[in-house]
C-alpha cells in the first residue's frame, strides 16, 4: 500500500517537474527524427570491400599480368559514376577478415577476386579453364545496399572482362547471400539503440526522484513515517517503469511515423523496456549515493549518462573497450552496462522477429547486472544518506 | 532531563549548543554514544516503530515536497502513518484551517511564501495526531502574523500533547514553555519554569548602564563596584546590575562612576529575562 502511495506521489512530482520530464521523454523521439533524416540522406551509399586474391601471371608485360589490380583500379574509377549512388570502396587480401567485417556491418558488399582470375583471362579463349573463374559477391540479399552494390559490380566487372577478352561472360559472377533477415536500412539497424536512448534519459528523472528526497530532507519525514527503504525504492522504480514505457512508446511511435516497419512484436520489446528501466533506476540509485542534490545530478550525473550513451552504442557506437580478463573470457566495458544487452535484445526482437526465448541470454544478463547494481547502489545509498 | 506528559518544554541554547542533536536522539534518528532516551521508563522504546507513530517532528528546515500541493502532501503523509484516505483528508482539512492555510490548500508548496511553508512544515508534523510533538526552531523565519498564529496554535495544544521545542528566541520560549532547559556546548545547564529560572539568578530587576568608557576602564569599574558589594557585571560594553532595591543603590552607583571619572551615556531598568539567566550560567549571551 505504501509503495502504491509512493508511486502516485512520485508520478505527480515527475509530471509537475516538467522540464526534466520533457527532456527525458522528448530527447529520444527528437533524435529519431534527426537520425532518420541523416540516414535517408545517405541512403544510396554502400561500403564495398574488394578482396583481391588474384595471383600475378607471367606474360604480357615483363612484370607479369595482374588483372585483379586493373579491375580494382577500374572499379575505383567507375563505381561512383552512377548518378545518385555513392560507393566507398576499400580493398583487402583476406577473405575471412572481409566476411567478418561484413557480419559486423562495416561493409555491405564483399567482392572476392579469385586467385586464378588473371590466368583465366590470359588463357581465354585459347586454353579455357575447365570451369570459368568465379567472382563472388557476398552480402545480405535483403539489404538494398548490397543488392545495388553487387549489381553495379557485376555490370562493371562484366564490362572489364569483355574489354580484356573480347568475349561475353568468360567468367562467372555469383552472388552469395550471407543474410537471412528482412530488409534493413541503416536507420532500422540503428533504431534499437535509439529506443534504448529513450530509457537512458530516465537517469535524470529517476535520479531526481531519489536525490530530491535527500536534498529536501523529506527522507526524514518518510523515515519517521516508518516507510521502509525498499518500499520507497520500489515506488520510485515502478514510477520510472511507467515513464520508461511512455518514453519508449513515444520514440517507437515516432519511428513508425517515419516508416519504420518492425518484424517482431511489441510485447516482448516492452518486457525488455521494463527490465532496462529497472537497470537505469539501479544506476540512478548508485549515482544518487555519491551526490547531494539535483544540481549535482545534472552536472556530475552526466558522466554516467555519457558512459551509457557511448559505451552501449545508444548515441555514437564506440568500439568495445576491455574491462577485465577473467580466465579466457575478456569482459568488455560495454558488457557490464544493462543498455548494451537491451539494444541487442531489442534488435533481435524488432528487426529479426525473435521472441523472448530468442533473447534469453540478454534477459539473463539484464537481470543479473540490474540486481548487482541495485545491491551496490542500495548499500552505498543507505550508508551515505540514511544511516549517516 | 525529564519532560512531563502534556507540558511544553522549551530547549534554549545558542547555535551549535546541541539542541537539534538532542532532538534527533529523542526521535531515534541518532543513537546516543552514552546515556539513554526513555519513554515511560522504557529505554528501547524510541527504536520501535510504535514510537515513530507517537511522535511528530517539525525540522528546523522547510521540509516540504515542493511539487505537491499543501493538501496532497498532508494526505500523503497521513496515509504513510496508516490513516485511511478519509481520515487523512479530514485531518489535512482541519490542520489547513487551524494553521490558516485553507486558502492555499491546492497550491504547490514550492510557490508558497516562507511563512506559509513554515506553517505547512508544522502541519506535516501534526498530520497523524501524535502524542508528542517535537519542534526544532518552529518560529524561525516567521512573519509577525504567522508567529502569533503558530504561538496560539501551540498554546492550544498545551495539556493535550507533550511538546518539546528548541529555540533561541527568548520571548517565544518565555511565553510558550511550561518548563525550560538551558543547554550549552552539549550540556544541560539548568531546567525549570521561566519564573524559577529567573528567580534562580537572584531577586530584583536589571539595571543597564551604558558609558563612554570601554574595555579595561569598565572592568576596573566593575571591580570597584564589587568591592562595595554591588553585584555588577560587564557585558557587551555596558555594566549590568541585578538588585532587589535598584532605586536605593542607584545613587551609590552613579557616585562611584563619577568618582572614577566615568561618563554615563544612558541608564535602563528592566525585568529579568531568560537571556540574563543564560548569561549568568554561561558567562555569555545566546547570540555570542
Amino acid at each position: 500500500m505504501k509503495t502504491l502511495l509512493v508511486v502516485l506521489k512520485s508520478l505527480r512530482e515527475n509530471i509537475r517537474d516538467w522540464k526534466i520530464l520533457s527532456f527525458s521523454l522528448l530527447f529520444a523521439p527528437l533524435f529519431v527524427v534527426i537520425m532518420y533524416f541523416y540516414f535517408s540522406d545517405s541512403g544510396l551509399q554502400s561500403n564495398i570491400l574488394v578482396v583481391n586474391r588474384d595471383r600475378v601471371s607471367s606474360g604480357v608485360t615483363e612484370r607479369g599480368t595482374a588483372f585483379g589490380d586493373d579491375l580494382i583500379e577500374m572499379l575505383k574509377k567507375e563505381m561512383n559514376s552512377f548518378e545518385g549512388y555513392r560507393v566507398r570502396l576499400t580493398t583487402g587480401k583476406d577473405l575471412s577478415a572481409a566476411l567478418k567485417a561484413l557480419n559486423g556491418g562495416g561493409v555491405q558488399v564483399v567482392v572476392d577476386i579469385p586467385p586464378d582470375f588473371s590466368r583465366a583471362l590470359m588463357d581465354y579463349p585459347d586454353r579455357p579453364a575447365p570451369g570459368p573463374p568465379v567472382v563472388r559477391s557476398f552480402g545480405d540479399l535483403s539489404d538494398y545496399r548490397y543488392v545495388l552494390g553487387a549489381a553495379c559490380c557485376d555490370y562493371l566487372i562484366s564490362g572489364f572482362v569483355d574489354m580484356k577478352t573480347g568475349q561475353h561472360r568468360p567468367i562467372r559472377y555469383e552472388a552469395v547471400s550471407t543474410g537471412s533477415g528482412p530488409s534493413l536500412s541503416g536507420f532500422d539497424r540503428y533504431l534499437p539503440a535509439l529506443l534504448t536512448l529513450s530509457i537512458i534519459n530516465l537517469l535524470f528523472t529517476a535520479g531526481g526522484s531519489i536525490i530530491r528526497e535527500k536534498e529536501k530532507k523529506t527522507l526524514i519525514r518518510l523515515r519517521l513515517a516508518t516507510l521502509d527503504y525498499r518500499q520507497w525504492i520500489a515506488g520510485v522504480g515502478i514510477t520510472q517503469v511507467f515513464l520508461g514505457l511512455a518514453a519508449f512508446l513515444l520514440t517507437y511511435l515516432t519511428a513508425l511515423c517515419l516508416g519504420y516497419d518492425p518484424v517482431g512484436g511489441l510485447g516482448p520489446a516492452l518486457v525488455i523496456v521494463v527490465l532496462v528501466t529497472l537497470g537505469i533506476v539501479a544506476i540512478s540509485l548508485l549515482v544518487a549515493a555519491f551526490i547531494q542534490s539535483v544540481f549535482d545530478l545534472m552536472t556530475v550525473g552526466t558522466l554516467p549518462y555519457f558512459l551509457l550513451l557511448f559505451f552501449s552504442g545508444s548515441l555514437i557506437p564506440l568500439p568495445p573497450v576491455k574491462l577485465i580478463i577473467i580466465g579466457k573470457k575478456t569482459l568488455m566495458i560495454n558488457e557490464v552496462l544493462p543498455t548494451t544487452h537491451a539494444i541487442k535484445a531489442l534488435s533481435r526482437i524488432l528487426n529479426e522477429g525473435s521472441g523472448l526465448g530468442g533473447v534469453h541470454p540478454e534477459i539473463i544478463a539484464l537481470i543479473v547486472i540490474t540486481v548487482v547494481i541495485f545491491l551496490a547502489g542500495g548499500w552505498w545509498f543507505r550508508r551515505r544518506h540514511i544511516e549517516r | 532531563m525529564t519532560v512531563r506528559e502534556g507540558e511544553i518544554f522549551g530547549f534554549l541554547g545558542p547555535n551549535g549548543a546541541g539542541k537539534t542533536t538532542t532532538l534527533r536522539l529523542i526521535l531515534g534518528l541518532l543513537r546516543p554514544e552514552s546515556g539513554v532516551v526513555e519513554y515511560r521508563g522504557n529505554p528501547d522504546f524510541t527504536r520501535k516503530r510504535l514510537w515513530k507513530s507517537r511522535v511528530g517532528f517539525c525540522p528546523q528546515e522547510l521540509v516540504v515536497w515542493d511539487h505537491l500541493t499543501c493538501r496532497e502532501q498532508l494526505v500523503f503523509l497521513g496515509r504513510m502513518y496508516h490513516l485511511s484516505g478519509s481520515q487523512a483528508r479530514e485531518r489535512s482539512r482541519v490542520l489547513l484551517r487551524k494553521l490558516g492555510l485553507t486558502r492555499h490548500g491546492n497550491r504547490r508548496a514550492g510557490i508558497l511564501s516562507g511563512g506559509l511553508k513554515r506553517r505547512l512544515n508544522i502541519a506535516l508534523a501534526l498530520v497523524h495526531d501524535p502524542k508528542i510533538l517535537i519542534l526544532d526552531e518552529p518560529q524561525a523565519g516567521l512573519d509577525p502574523q504567522s508567529r502569533v498564529m503558530v504561538r496560539e496554535y501551540l498554546q492550544s495544544l498545551s495539556g493535550v500533547k507533550t511538546i518539546i521545542m528548541t529555540t533561541h528566541e527568548i520571548n517565544e520560549v518565555d511565553q510558550l514553555a511550561d518548563r525550560i532547559g538551558i543547554i550549552d556546548q552539549g550540556k544541560l545547564i539548568v531546567t525549570g519554569s521561566a519564573d524559577e529560572l529567573k528567580e534562580g539568578i537572584g531577586r530584583g530587576d536589571m539595571l543597564h548602564i551604558r558609558m563612554d568608557e570601554t574595555g579595561s576602564s569598565l572592568t576596573r569599574l566593575e571591580r570597584h563596584m564589587r568591592a562595595r558589594n554591588i553585584p555588577a557585571r560587564v557585558y557587551q560594553g555596558e555594566i549590568r546590575i541585578l538588585h532587589r532595591e535598584l532605586v536605593i543603590i542607584l545613587p551609590r552607583v552613579l557616585e562611584l562612576i563619577r568618582s572614577c571619572g566615568g561618563r554615563v551615556r544612558d541608564i535602563t531598568i528592566r525585568k529579568k529575562t531568560l537571556e540574563d539567566v543564560f548569561i549568568r550560567h554561561t558567562g555569555r549571551g545566546l547570540r555570542d
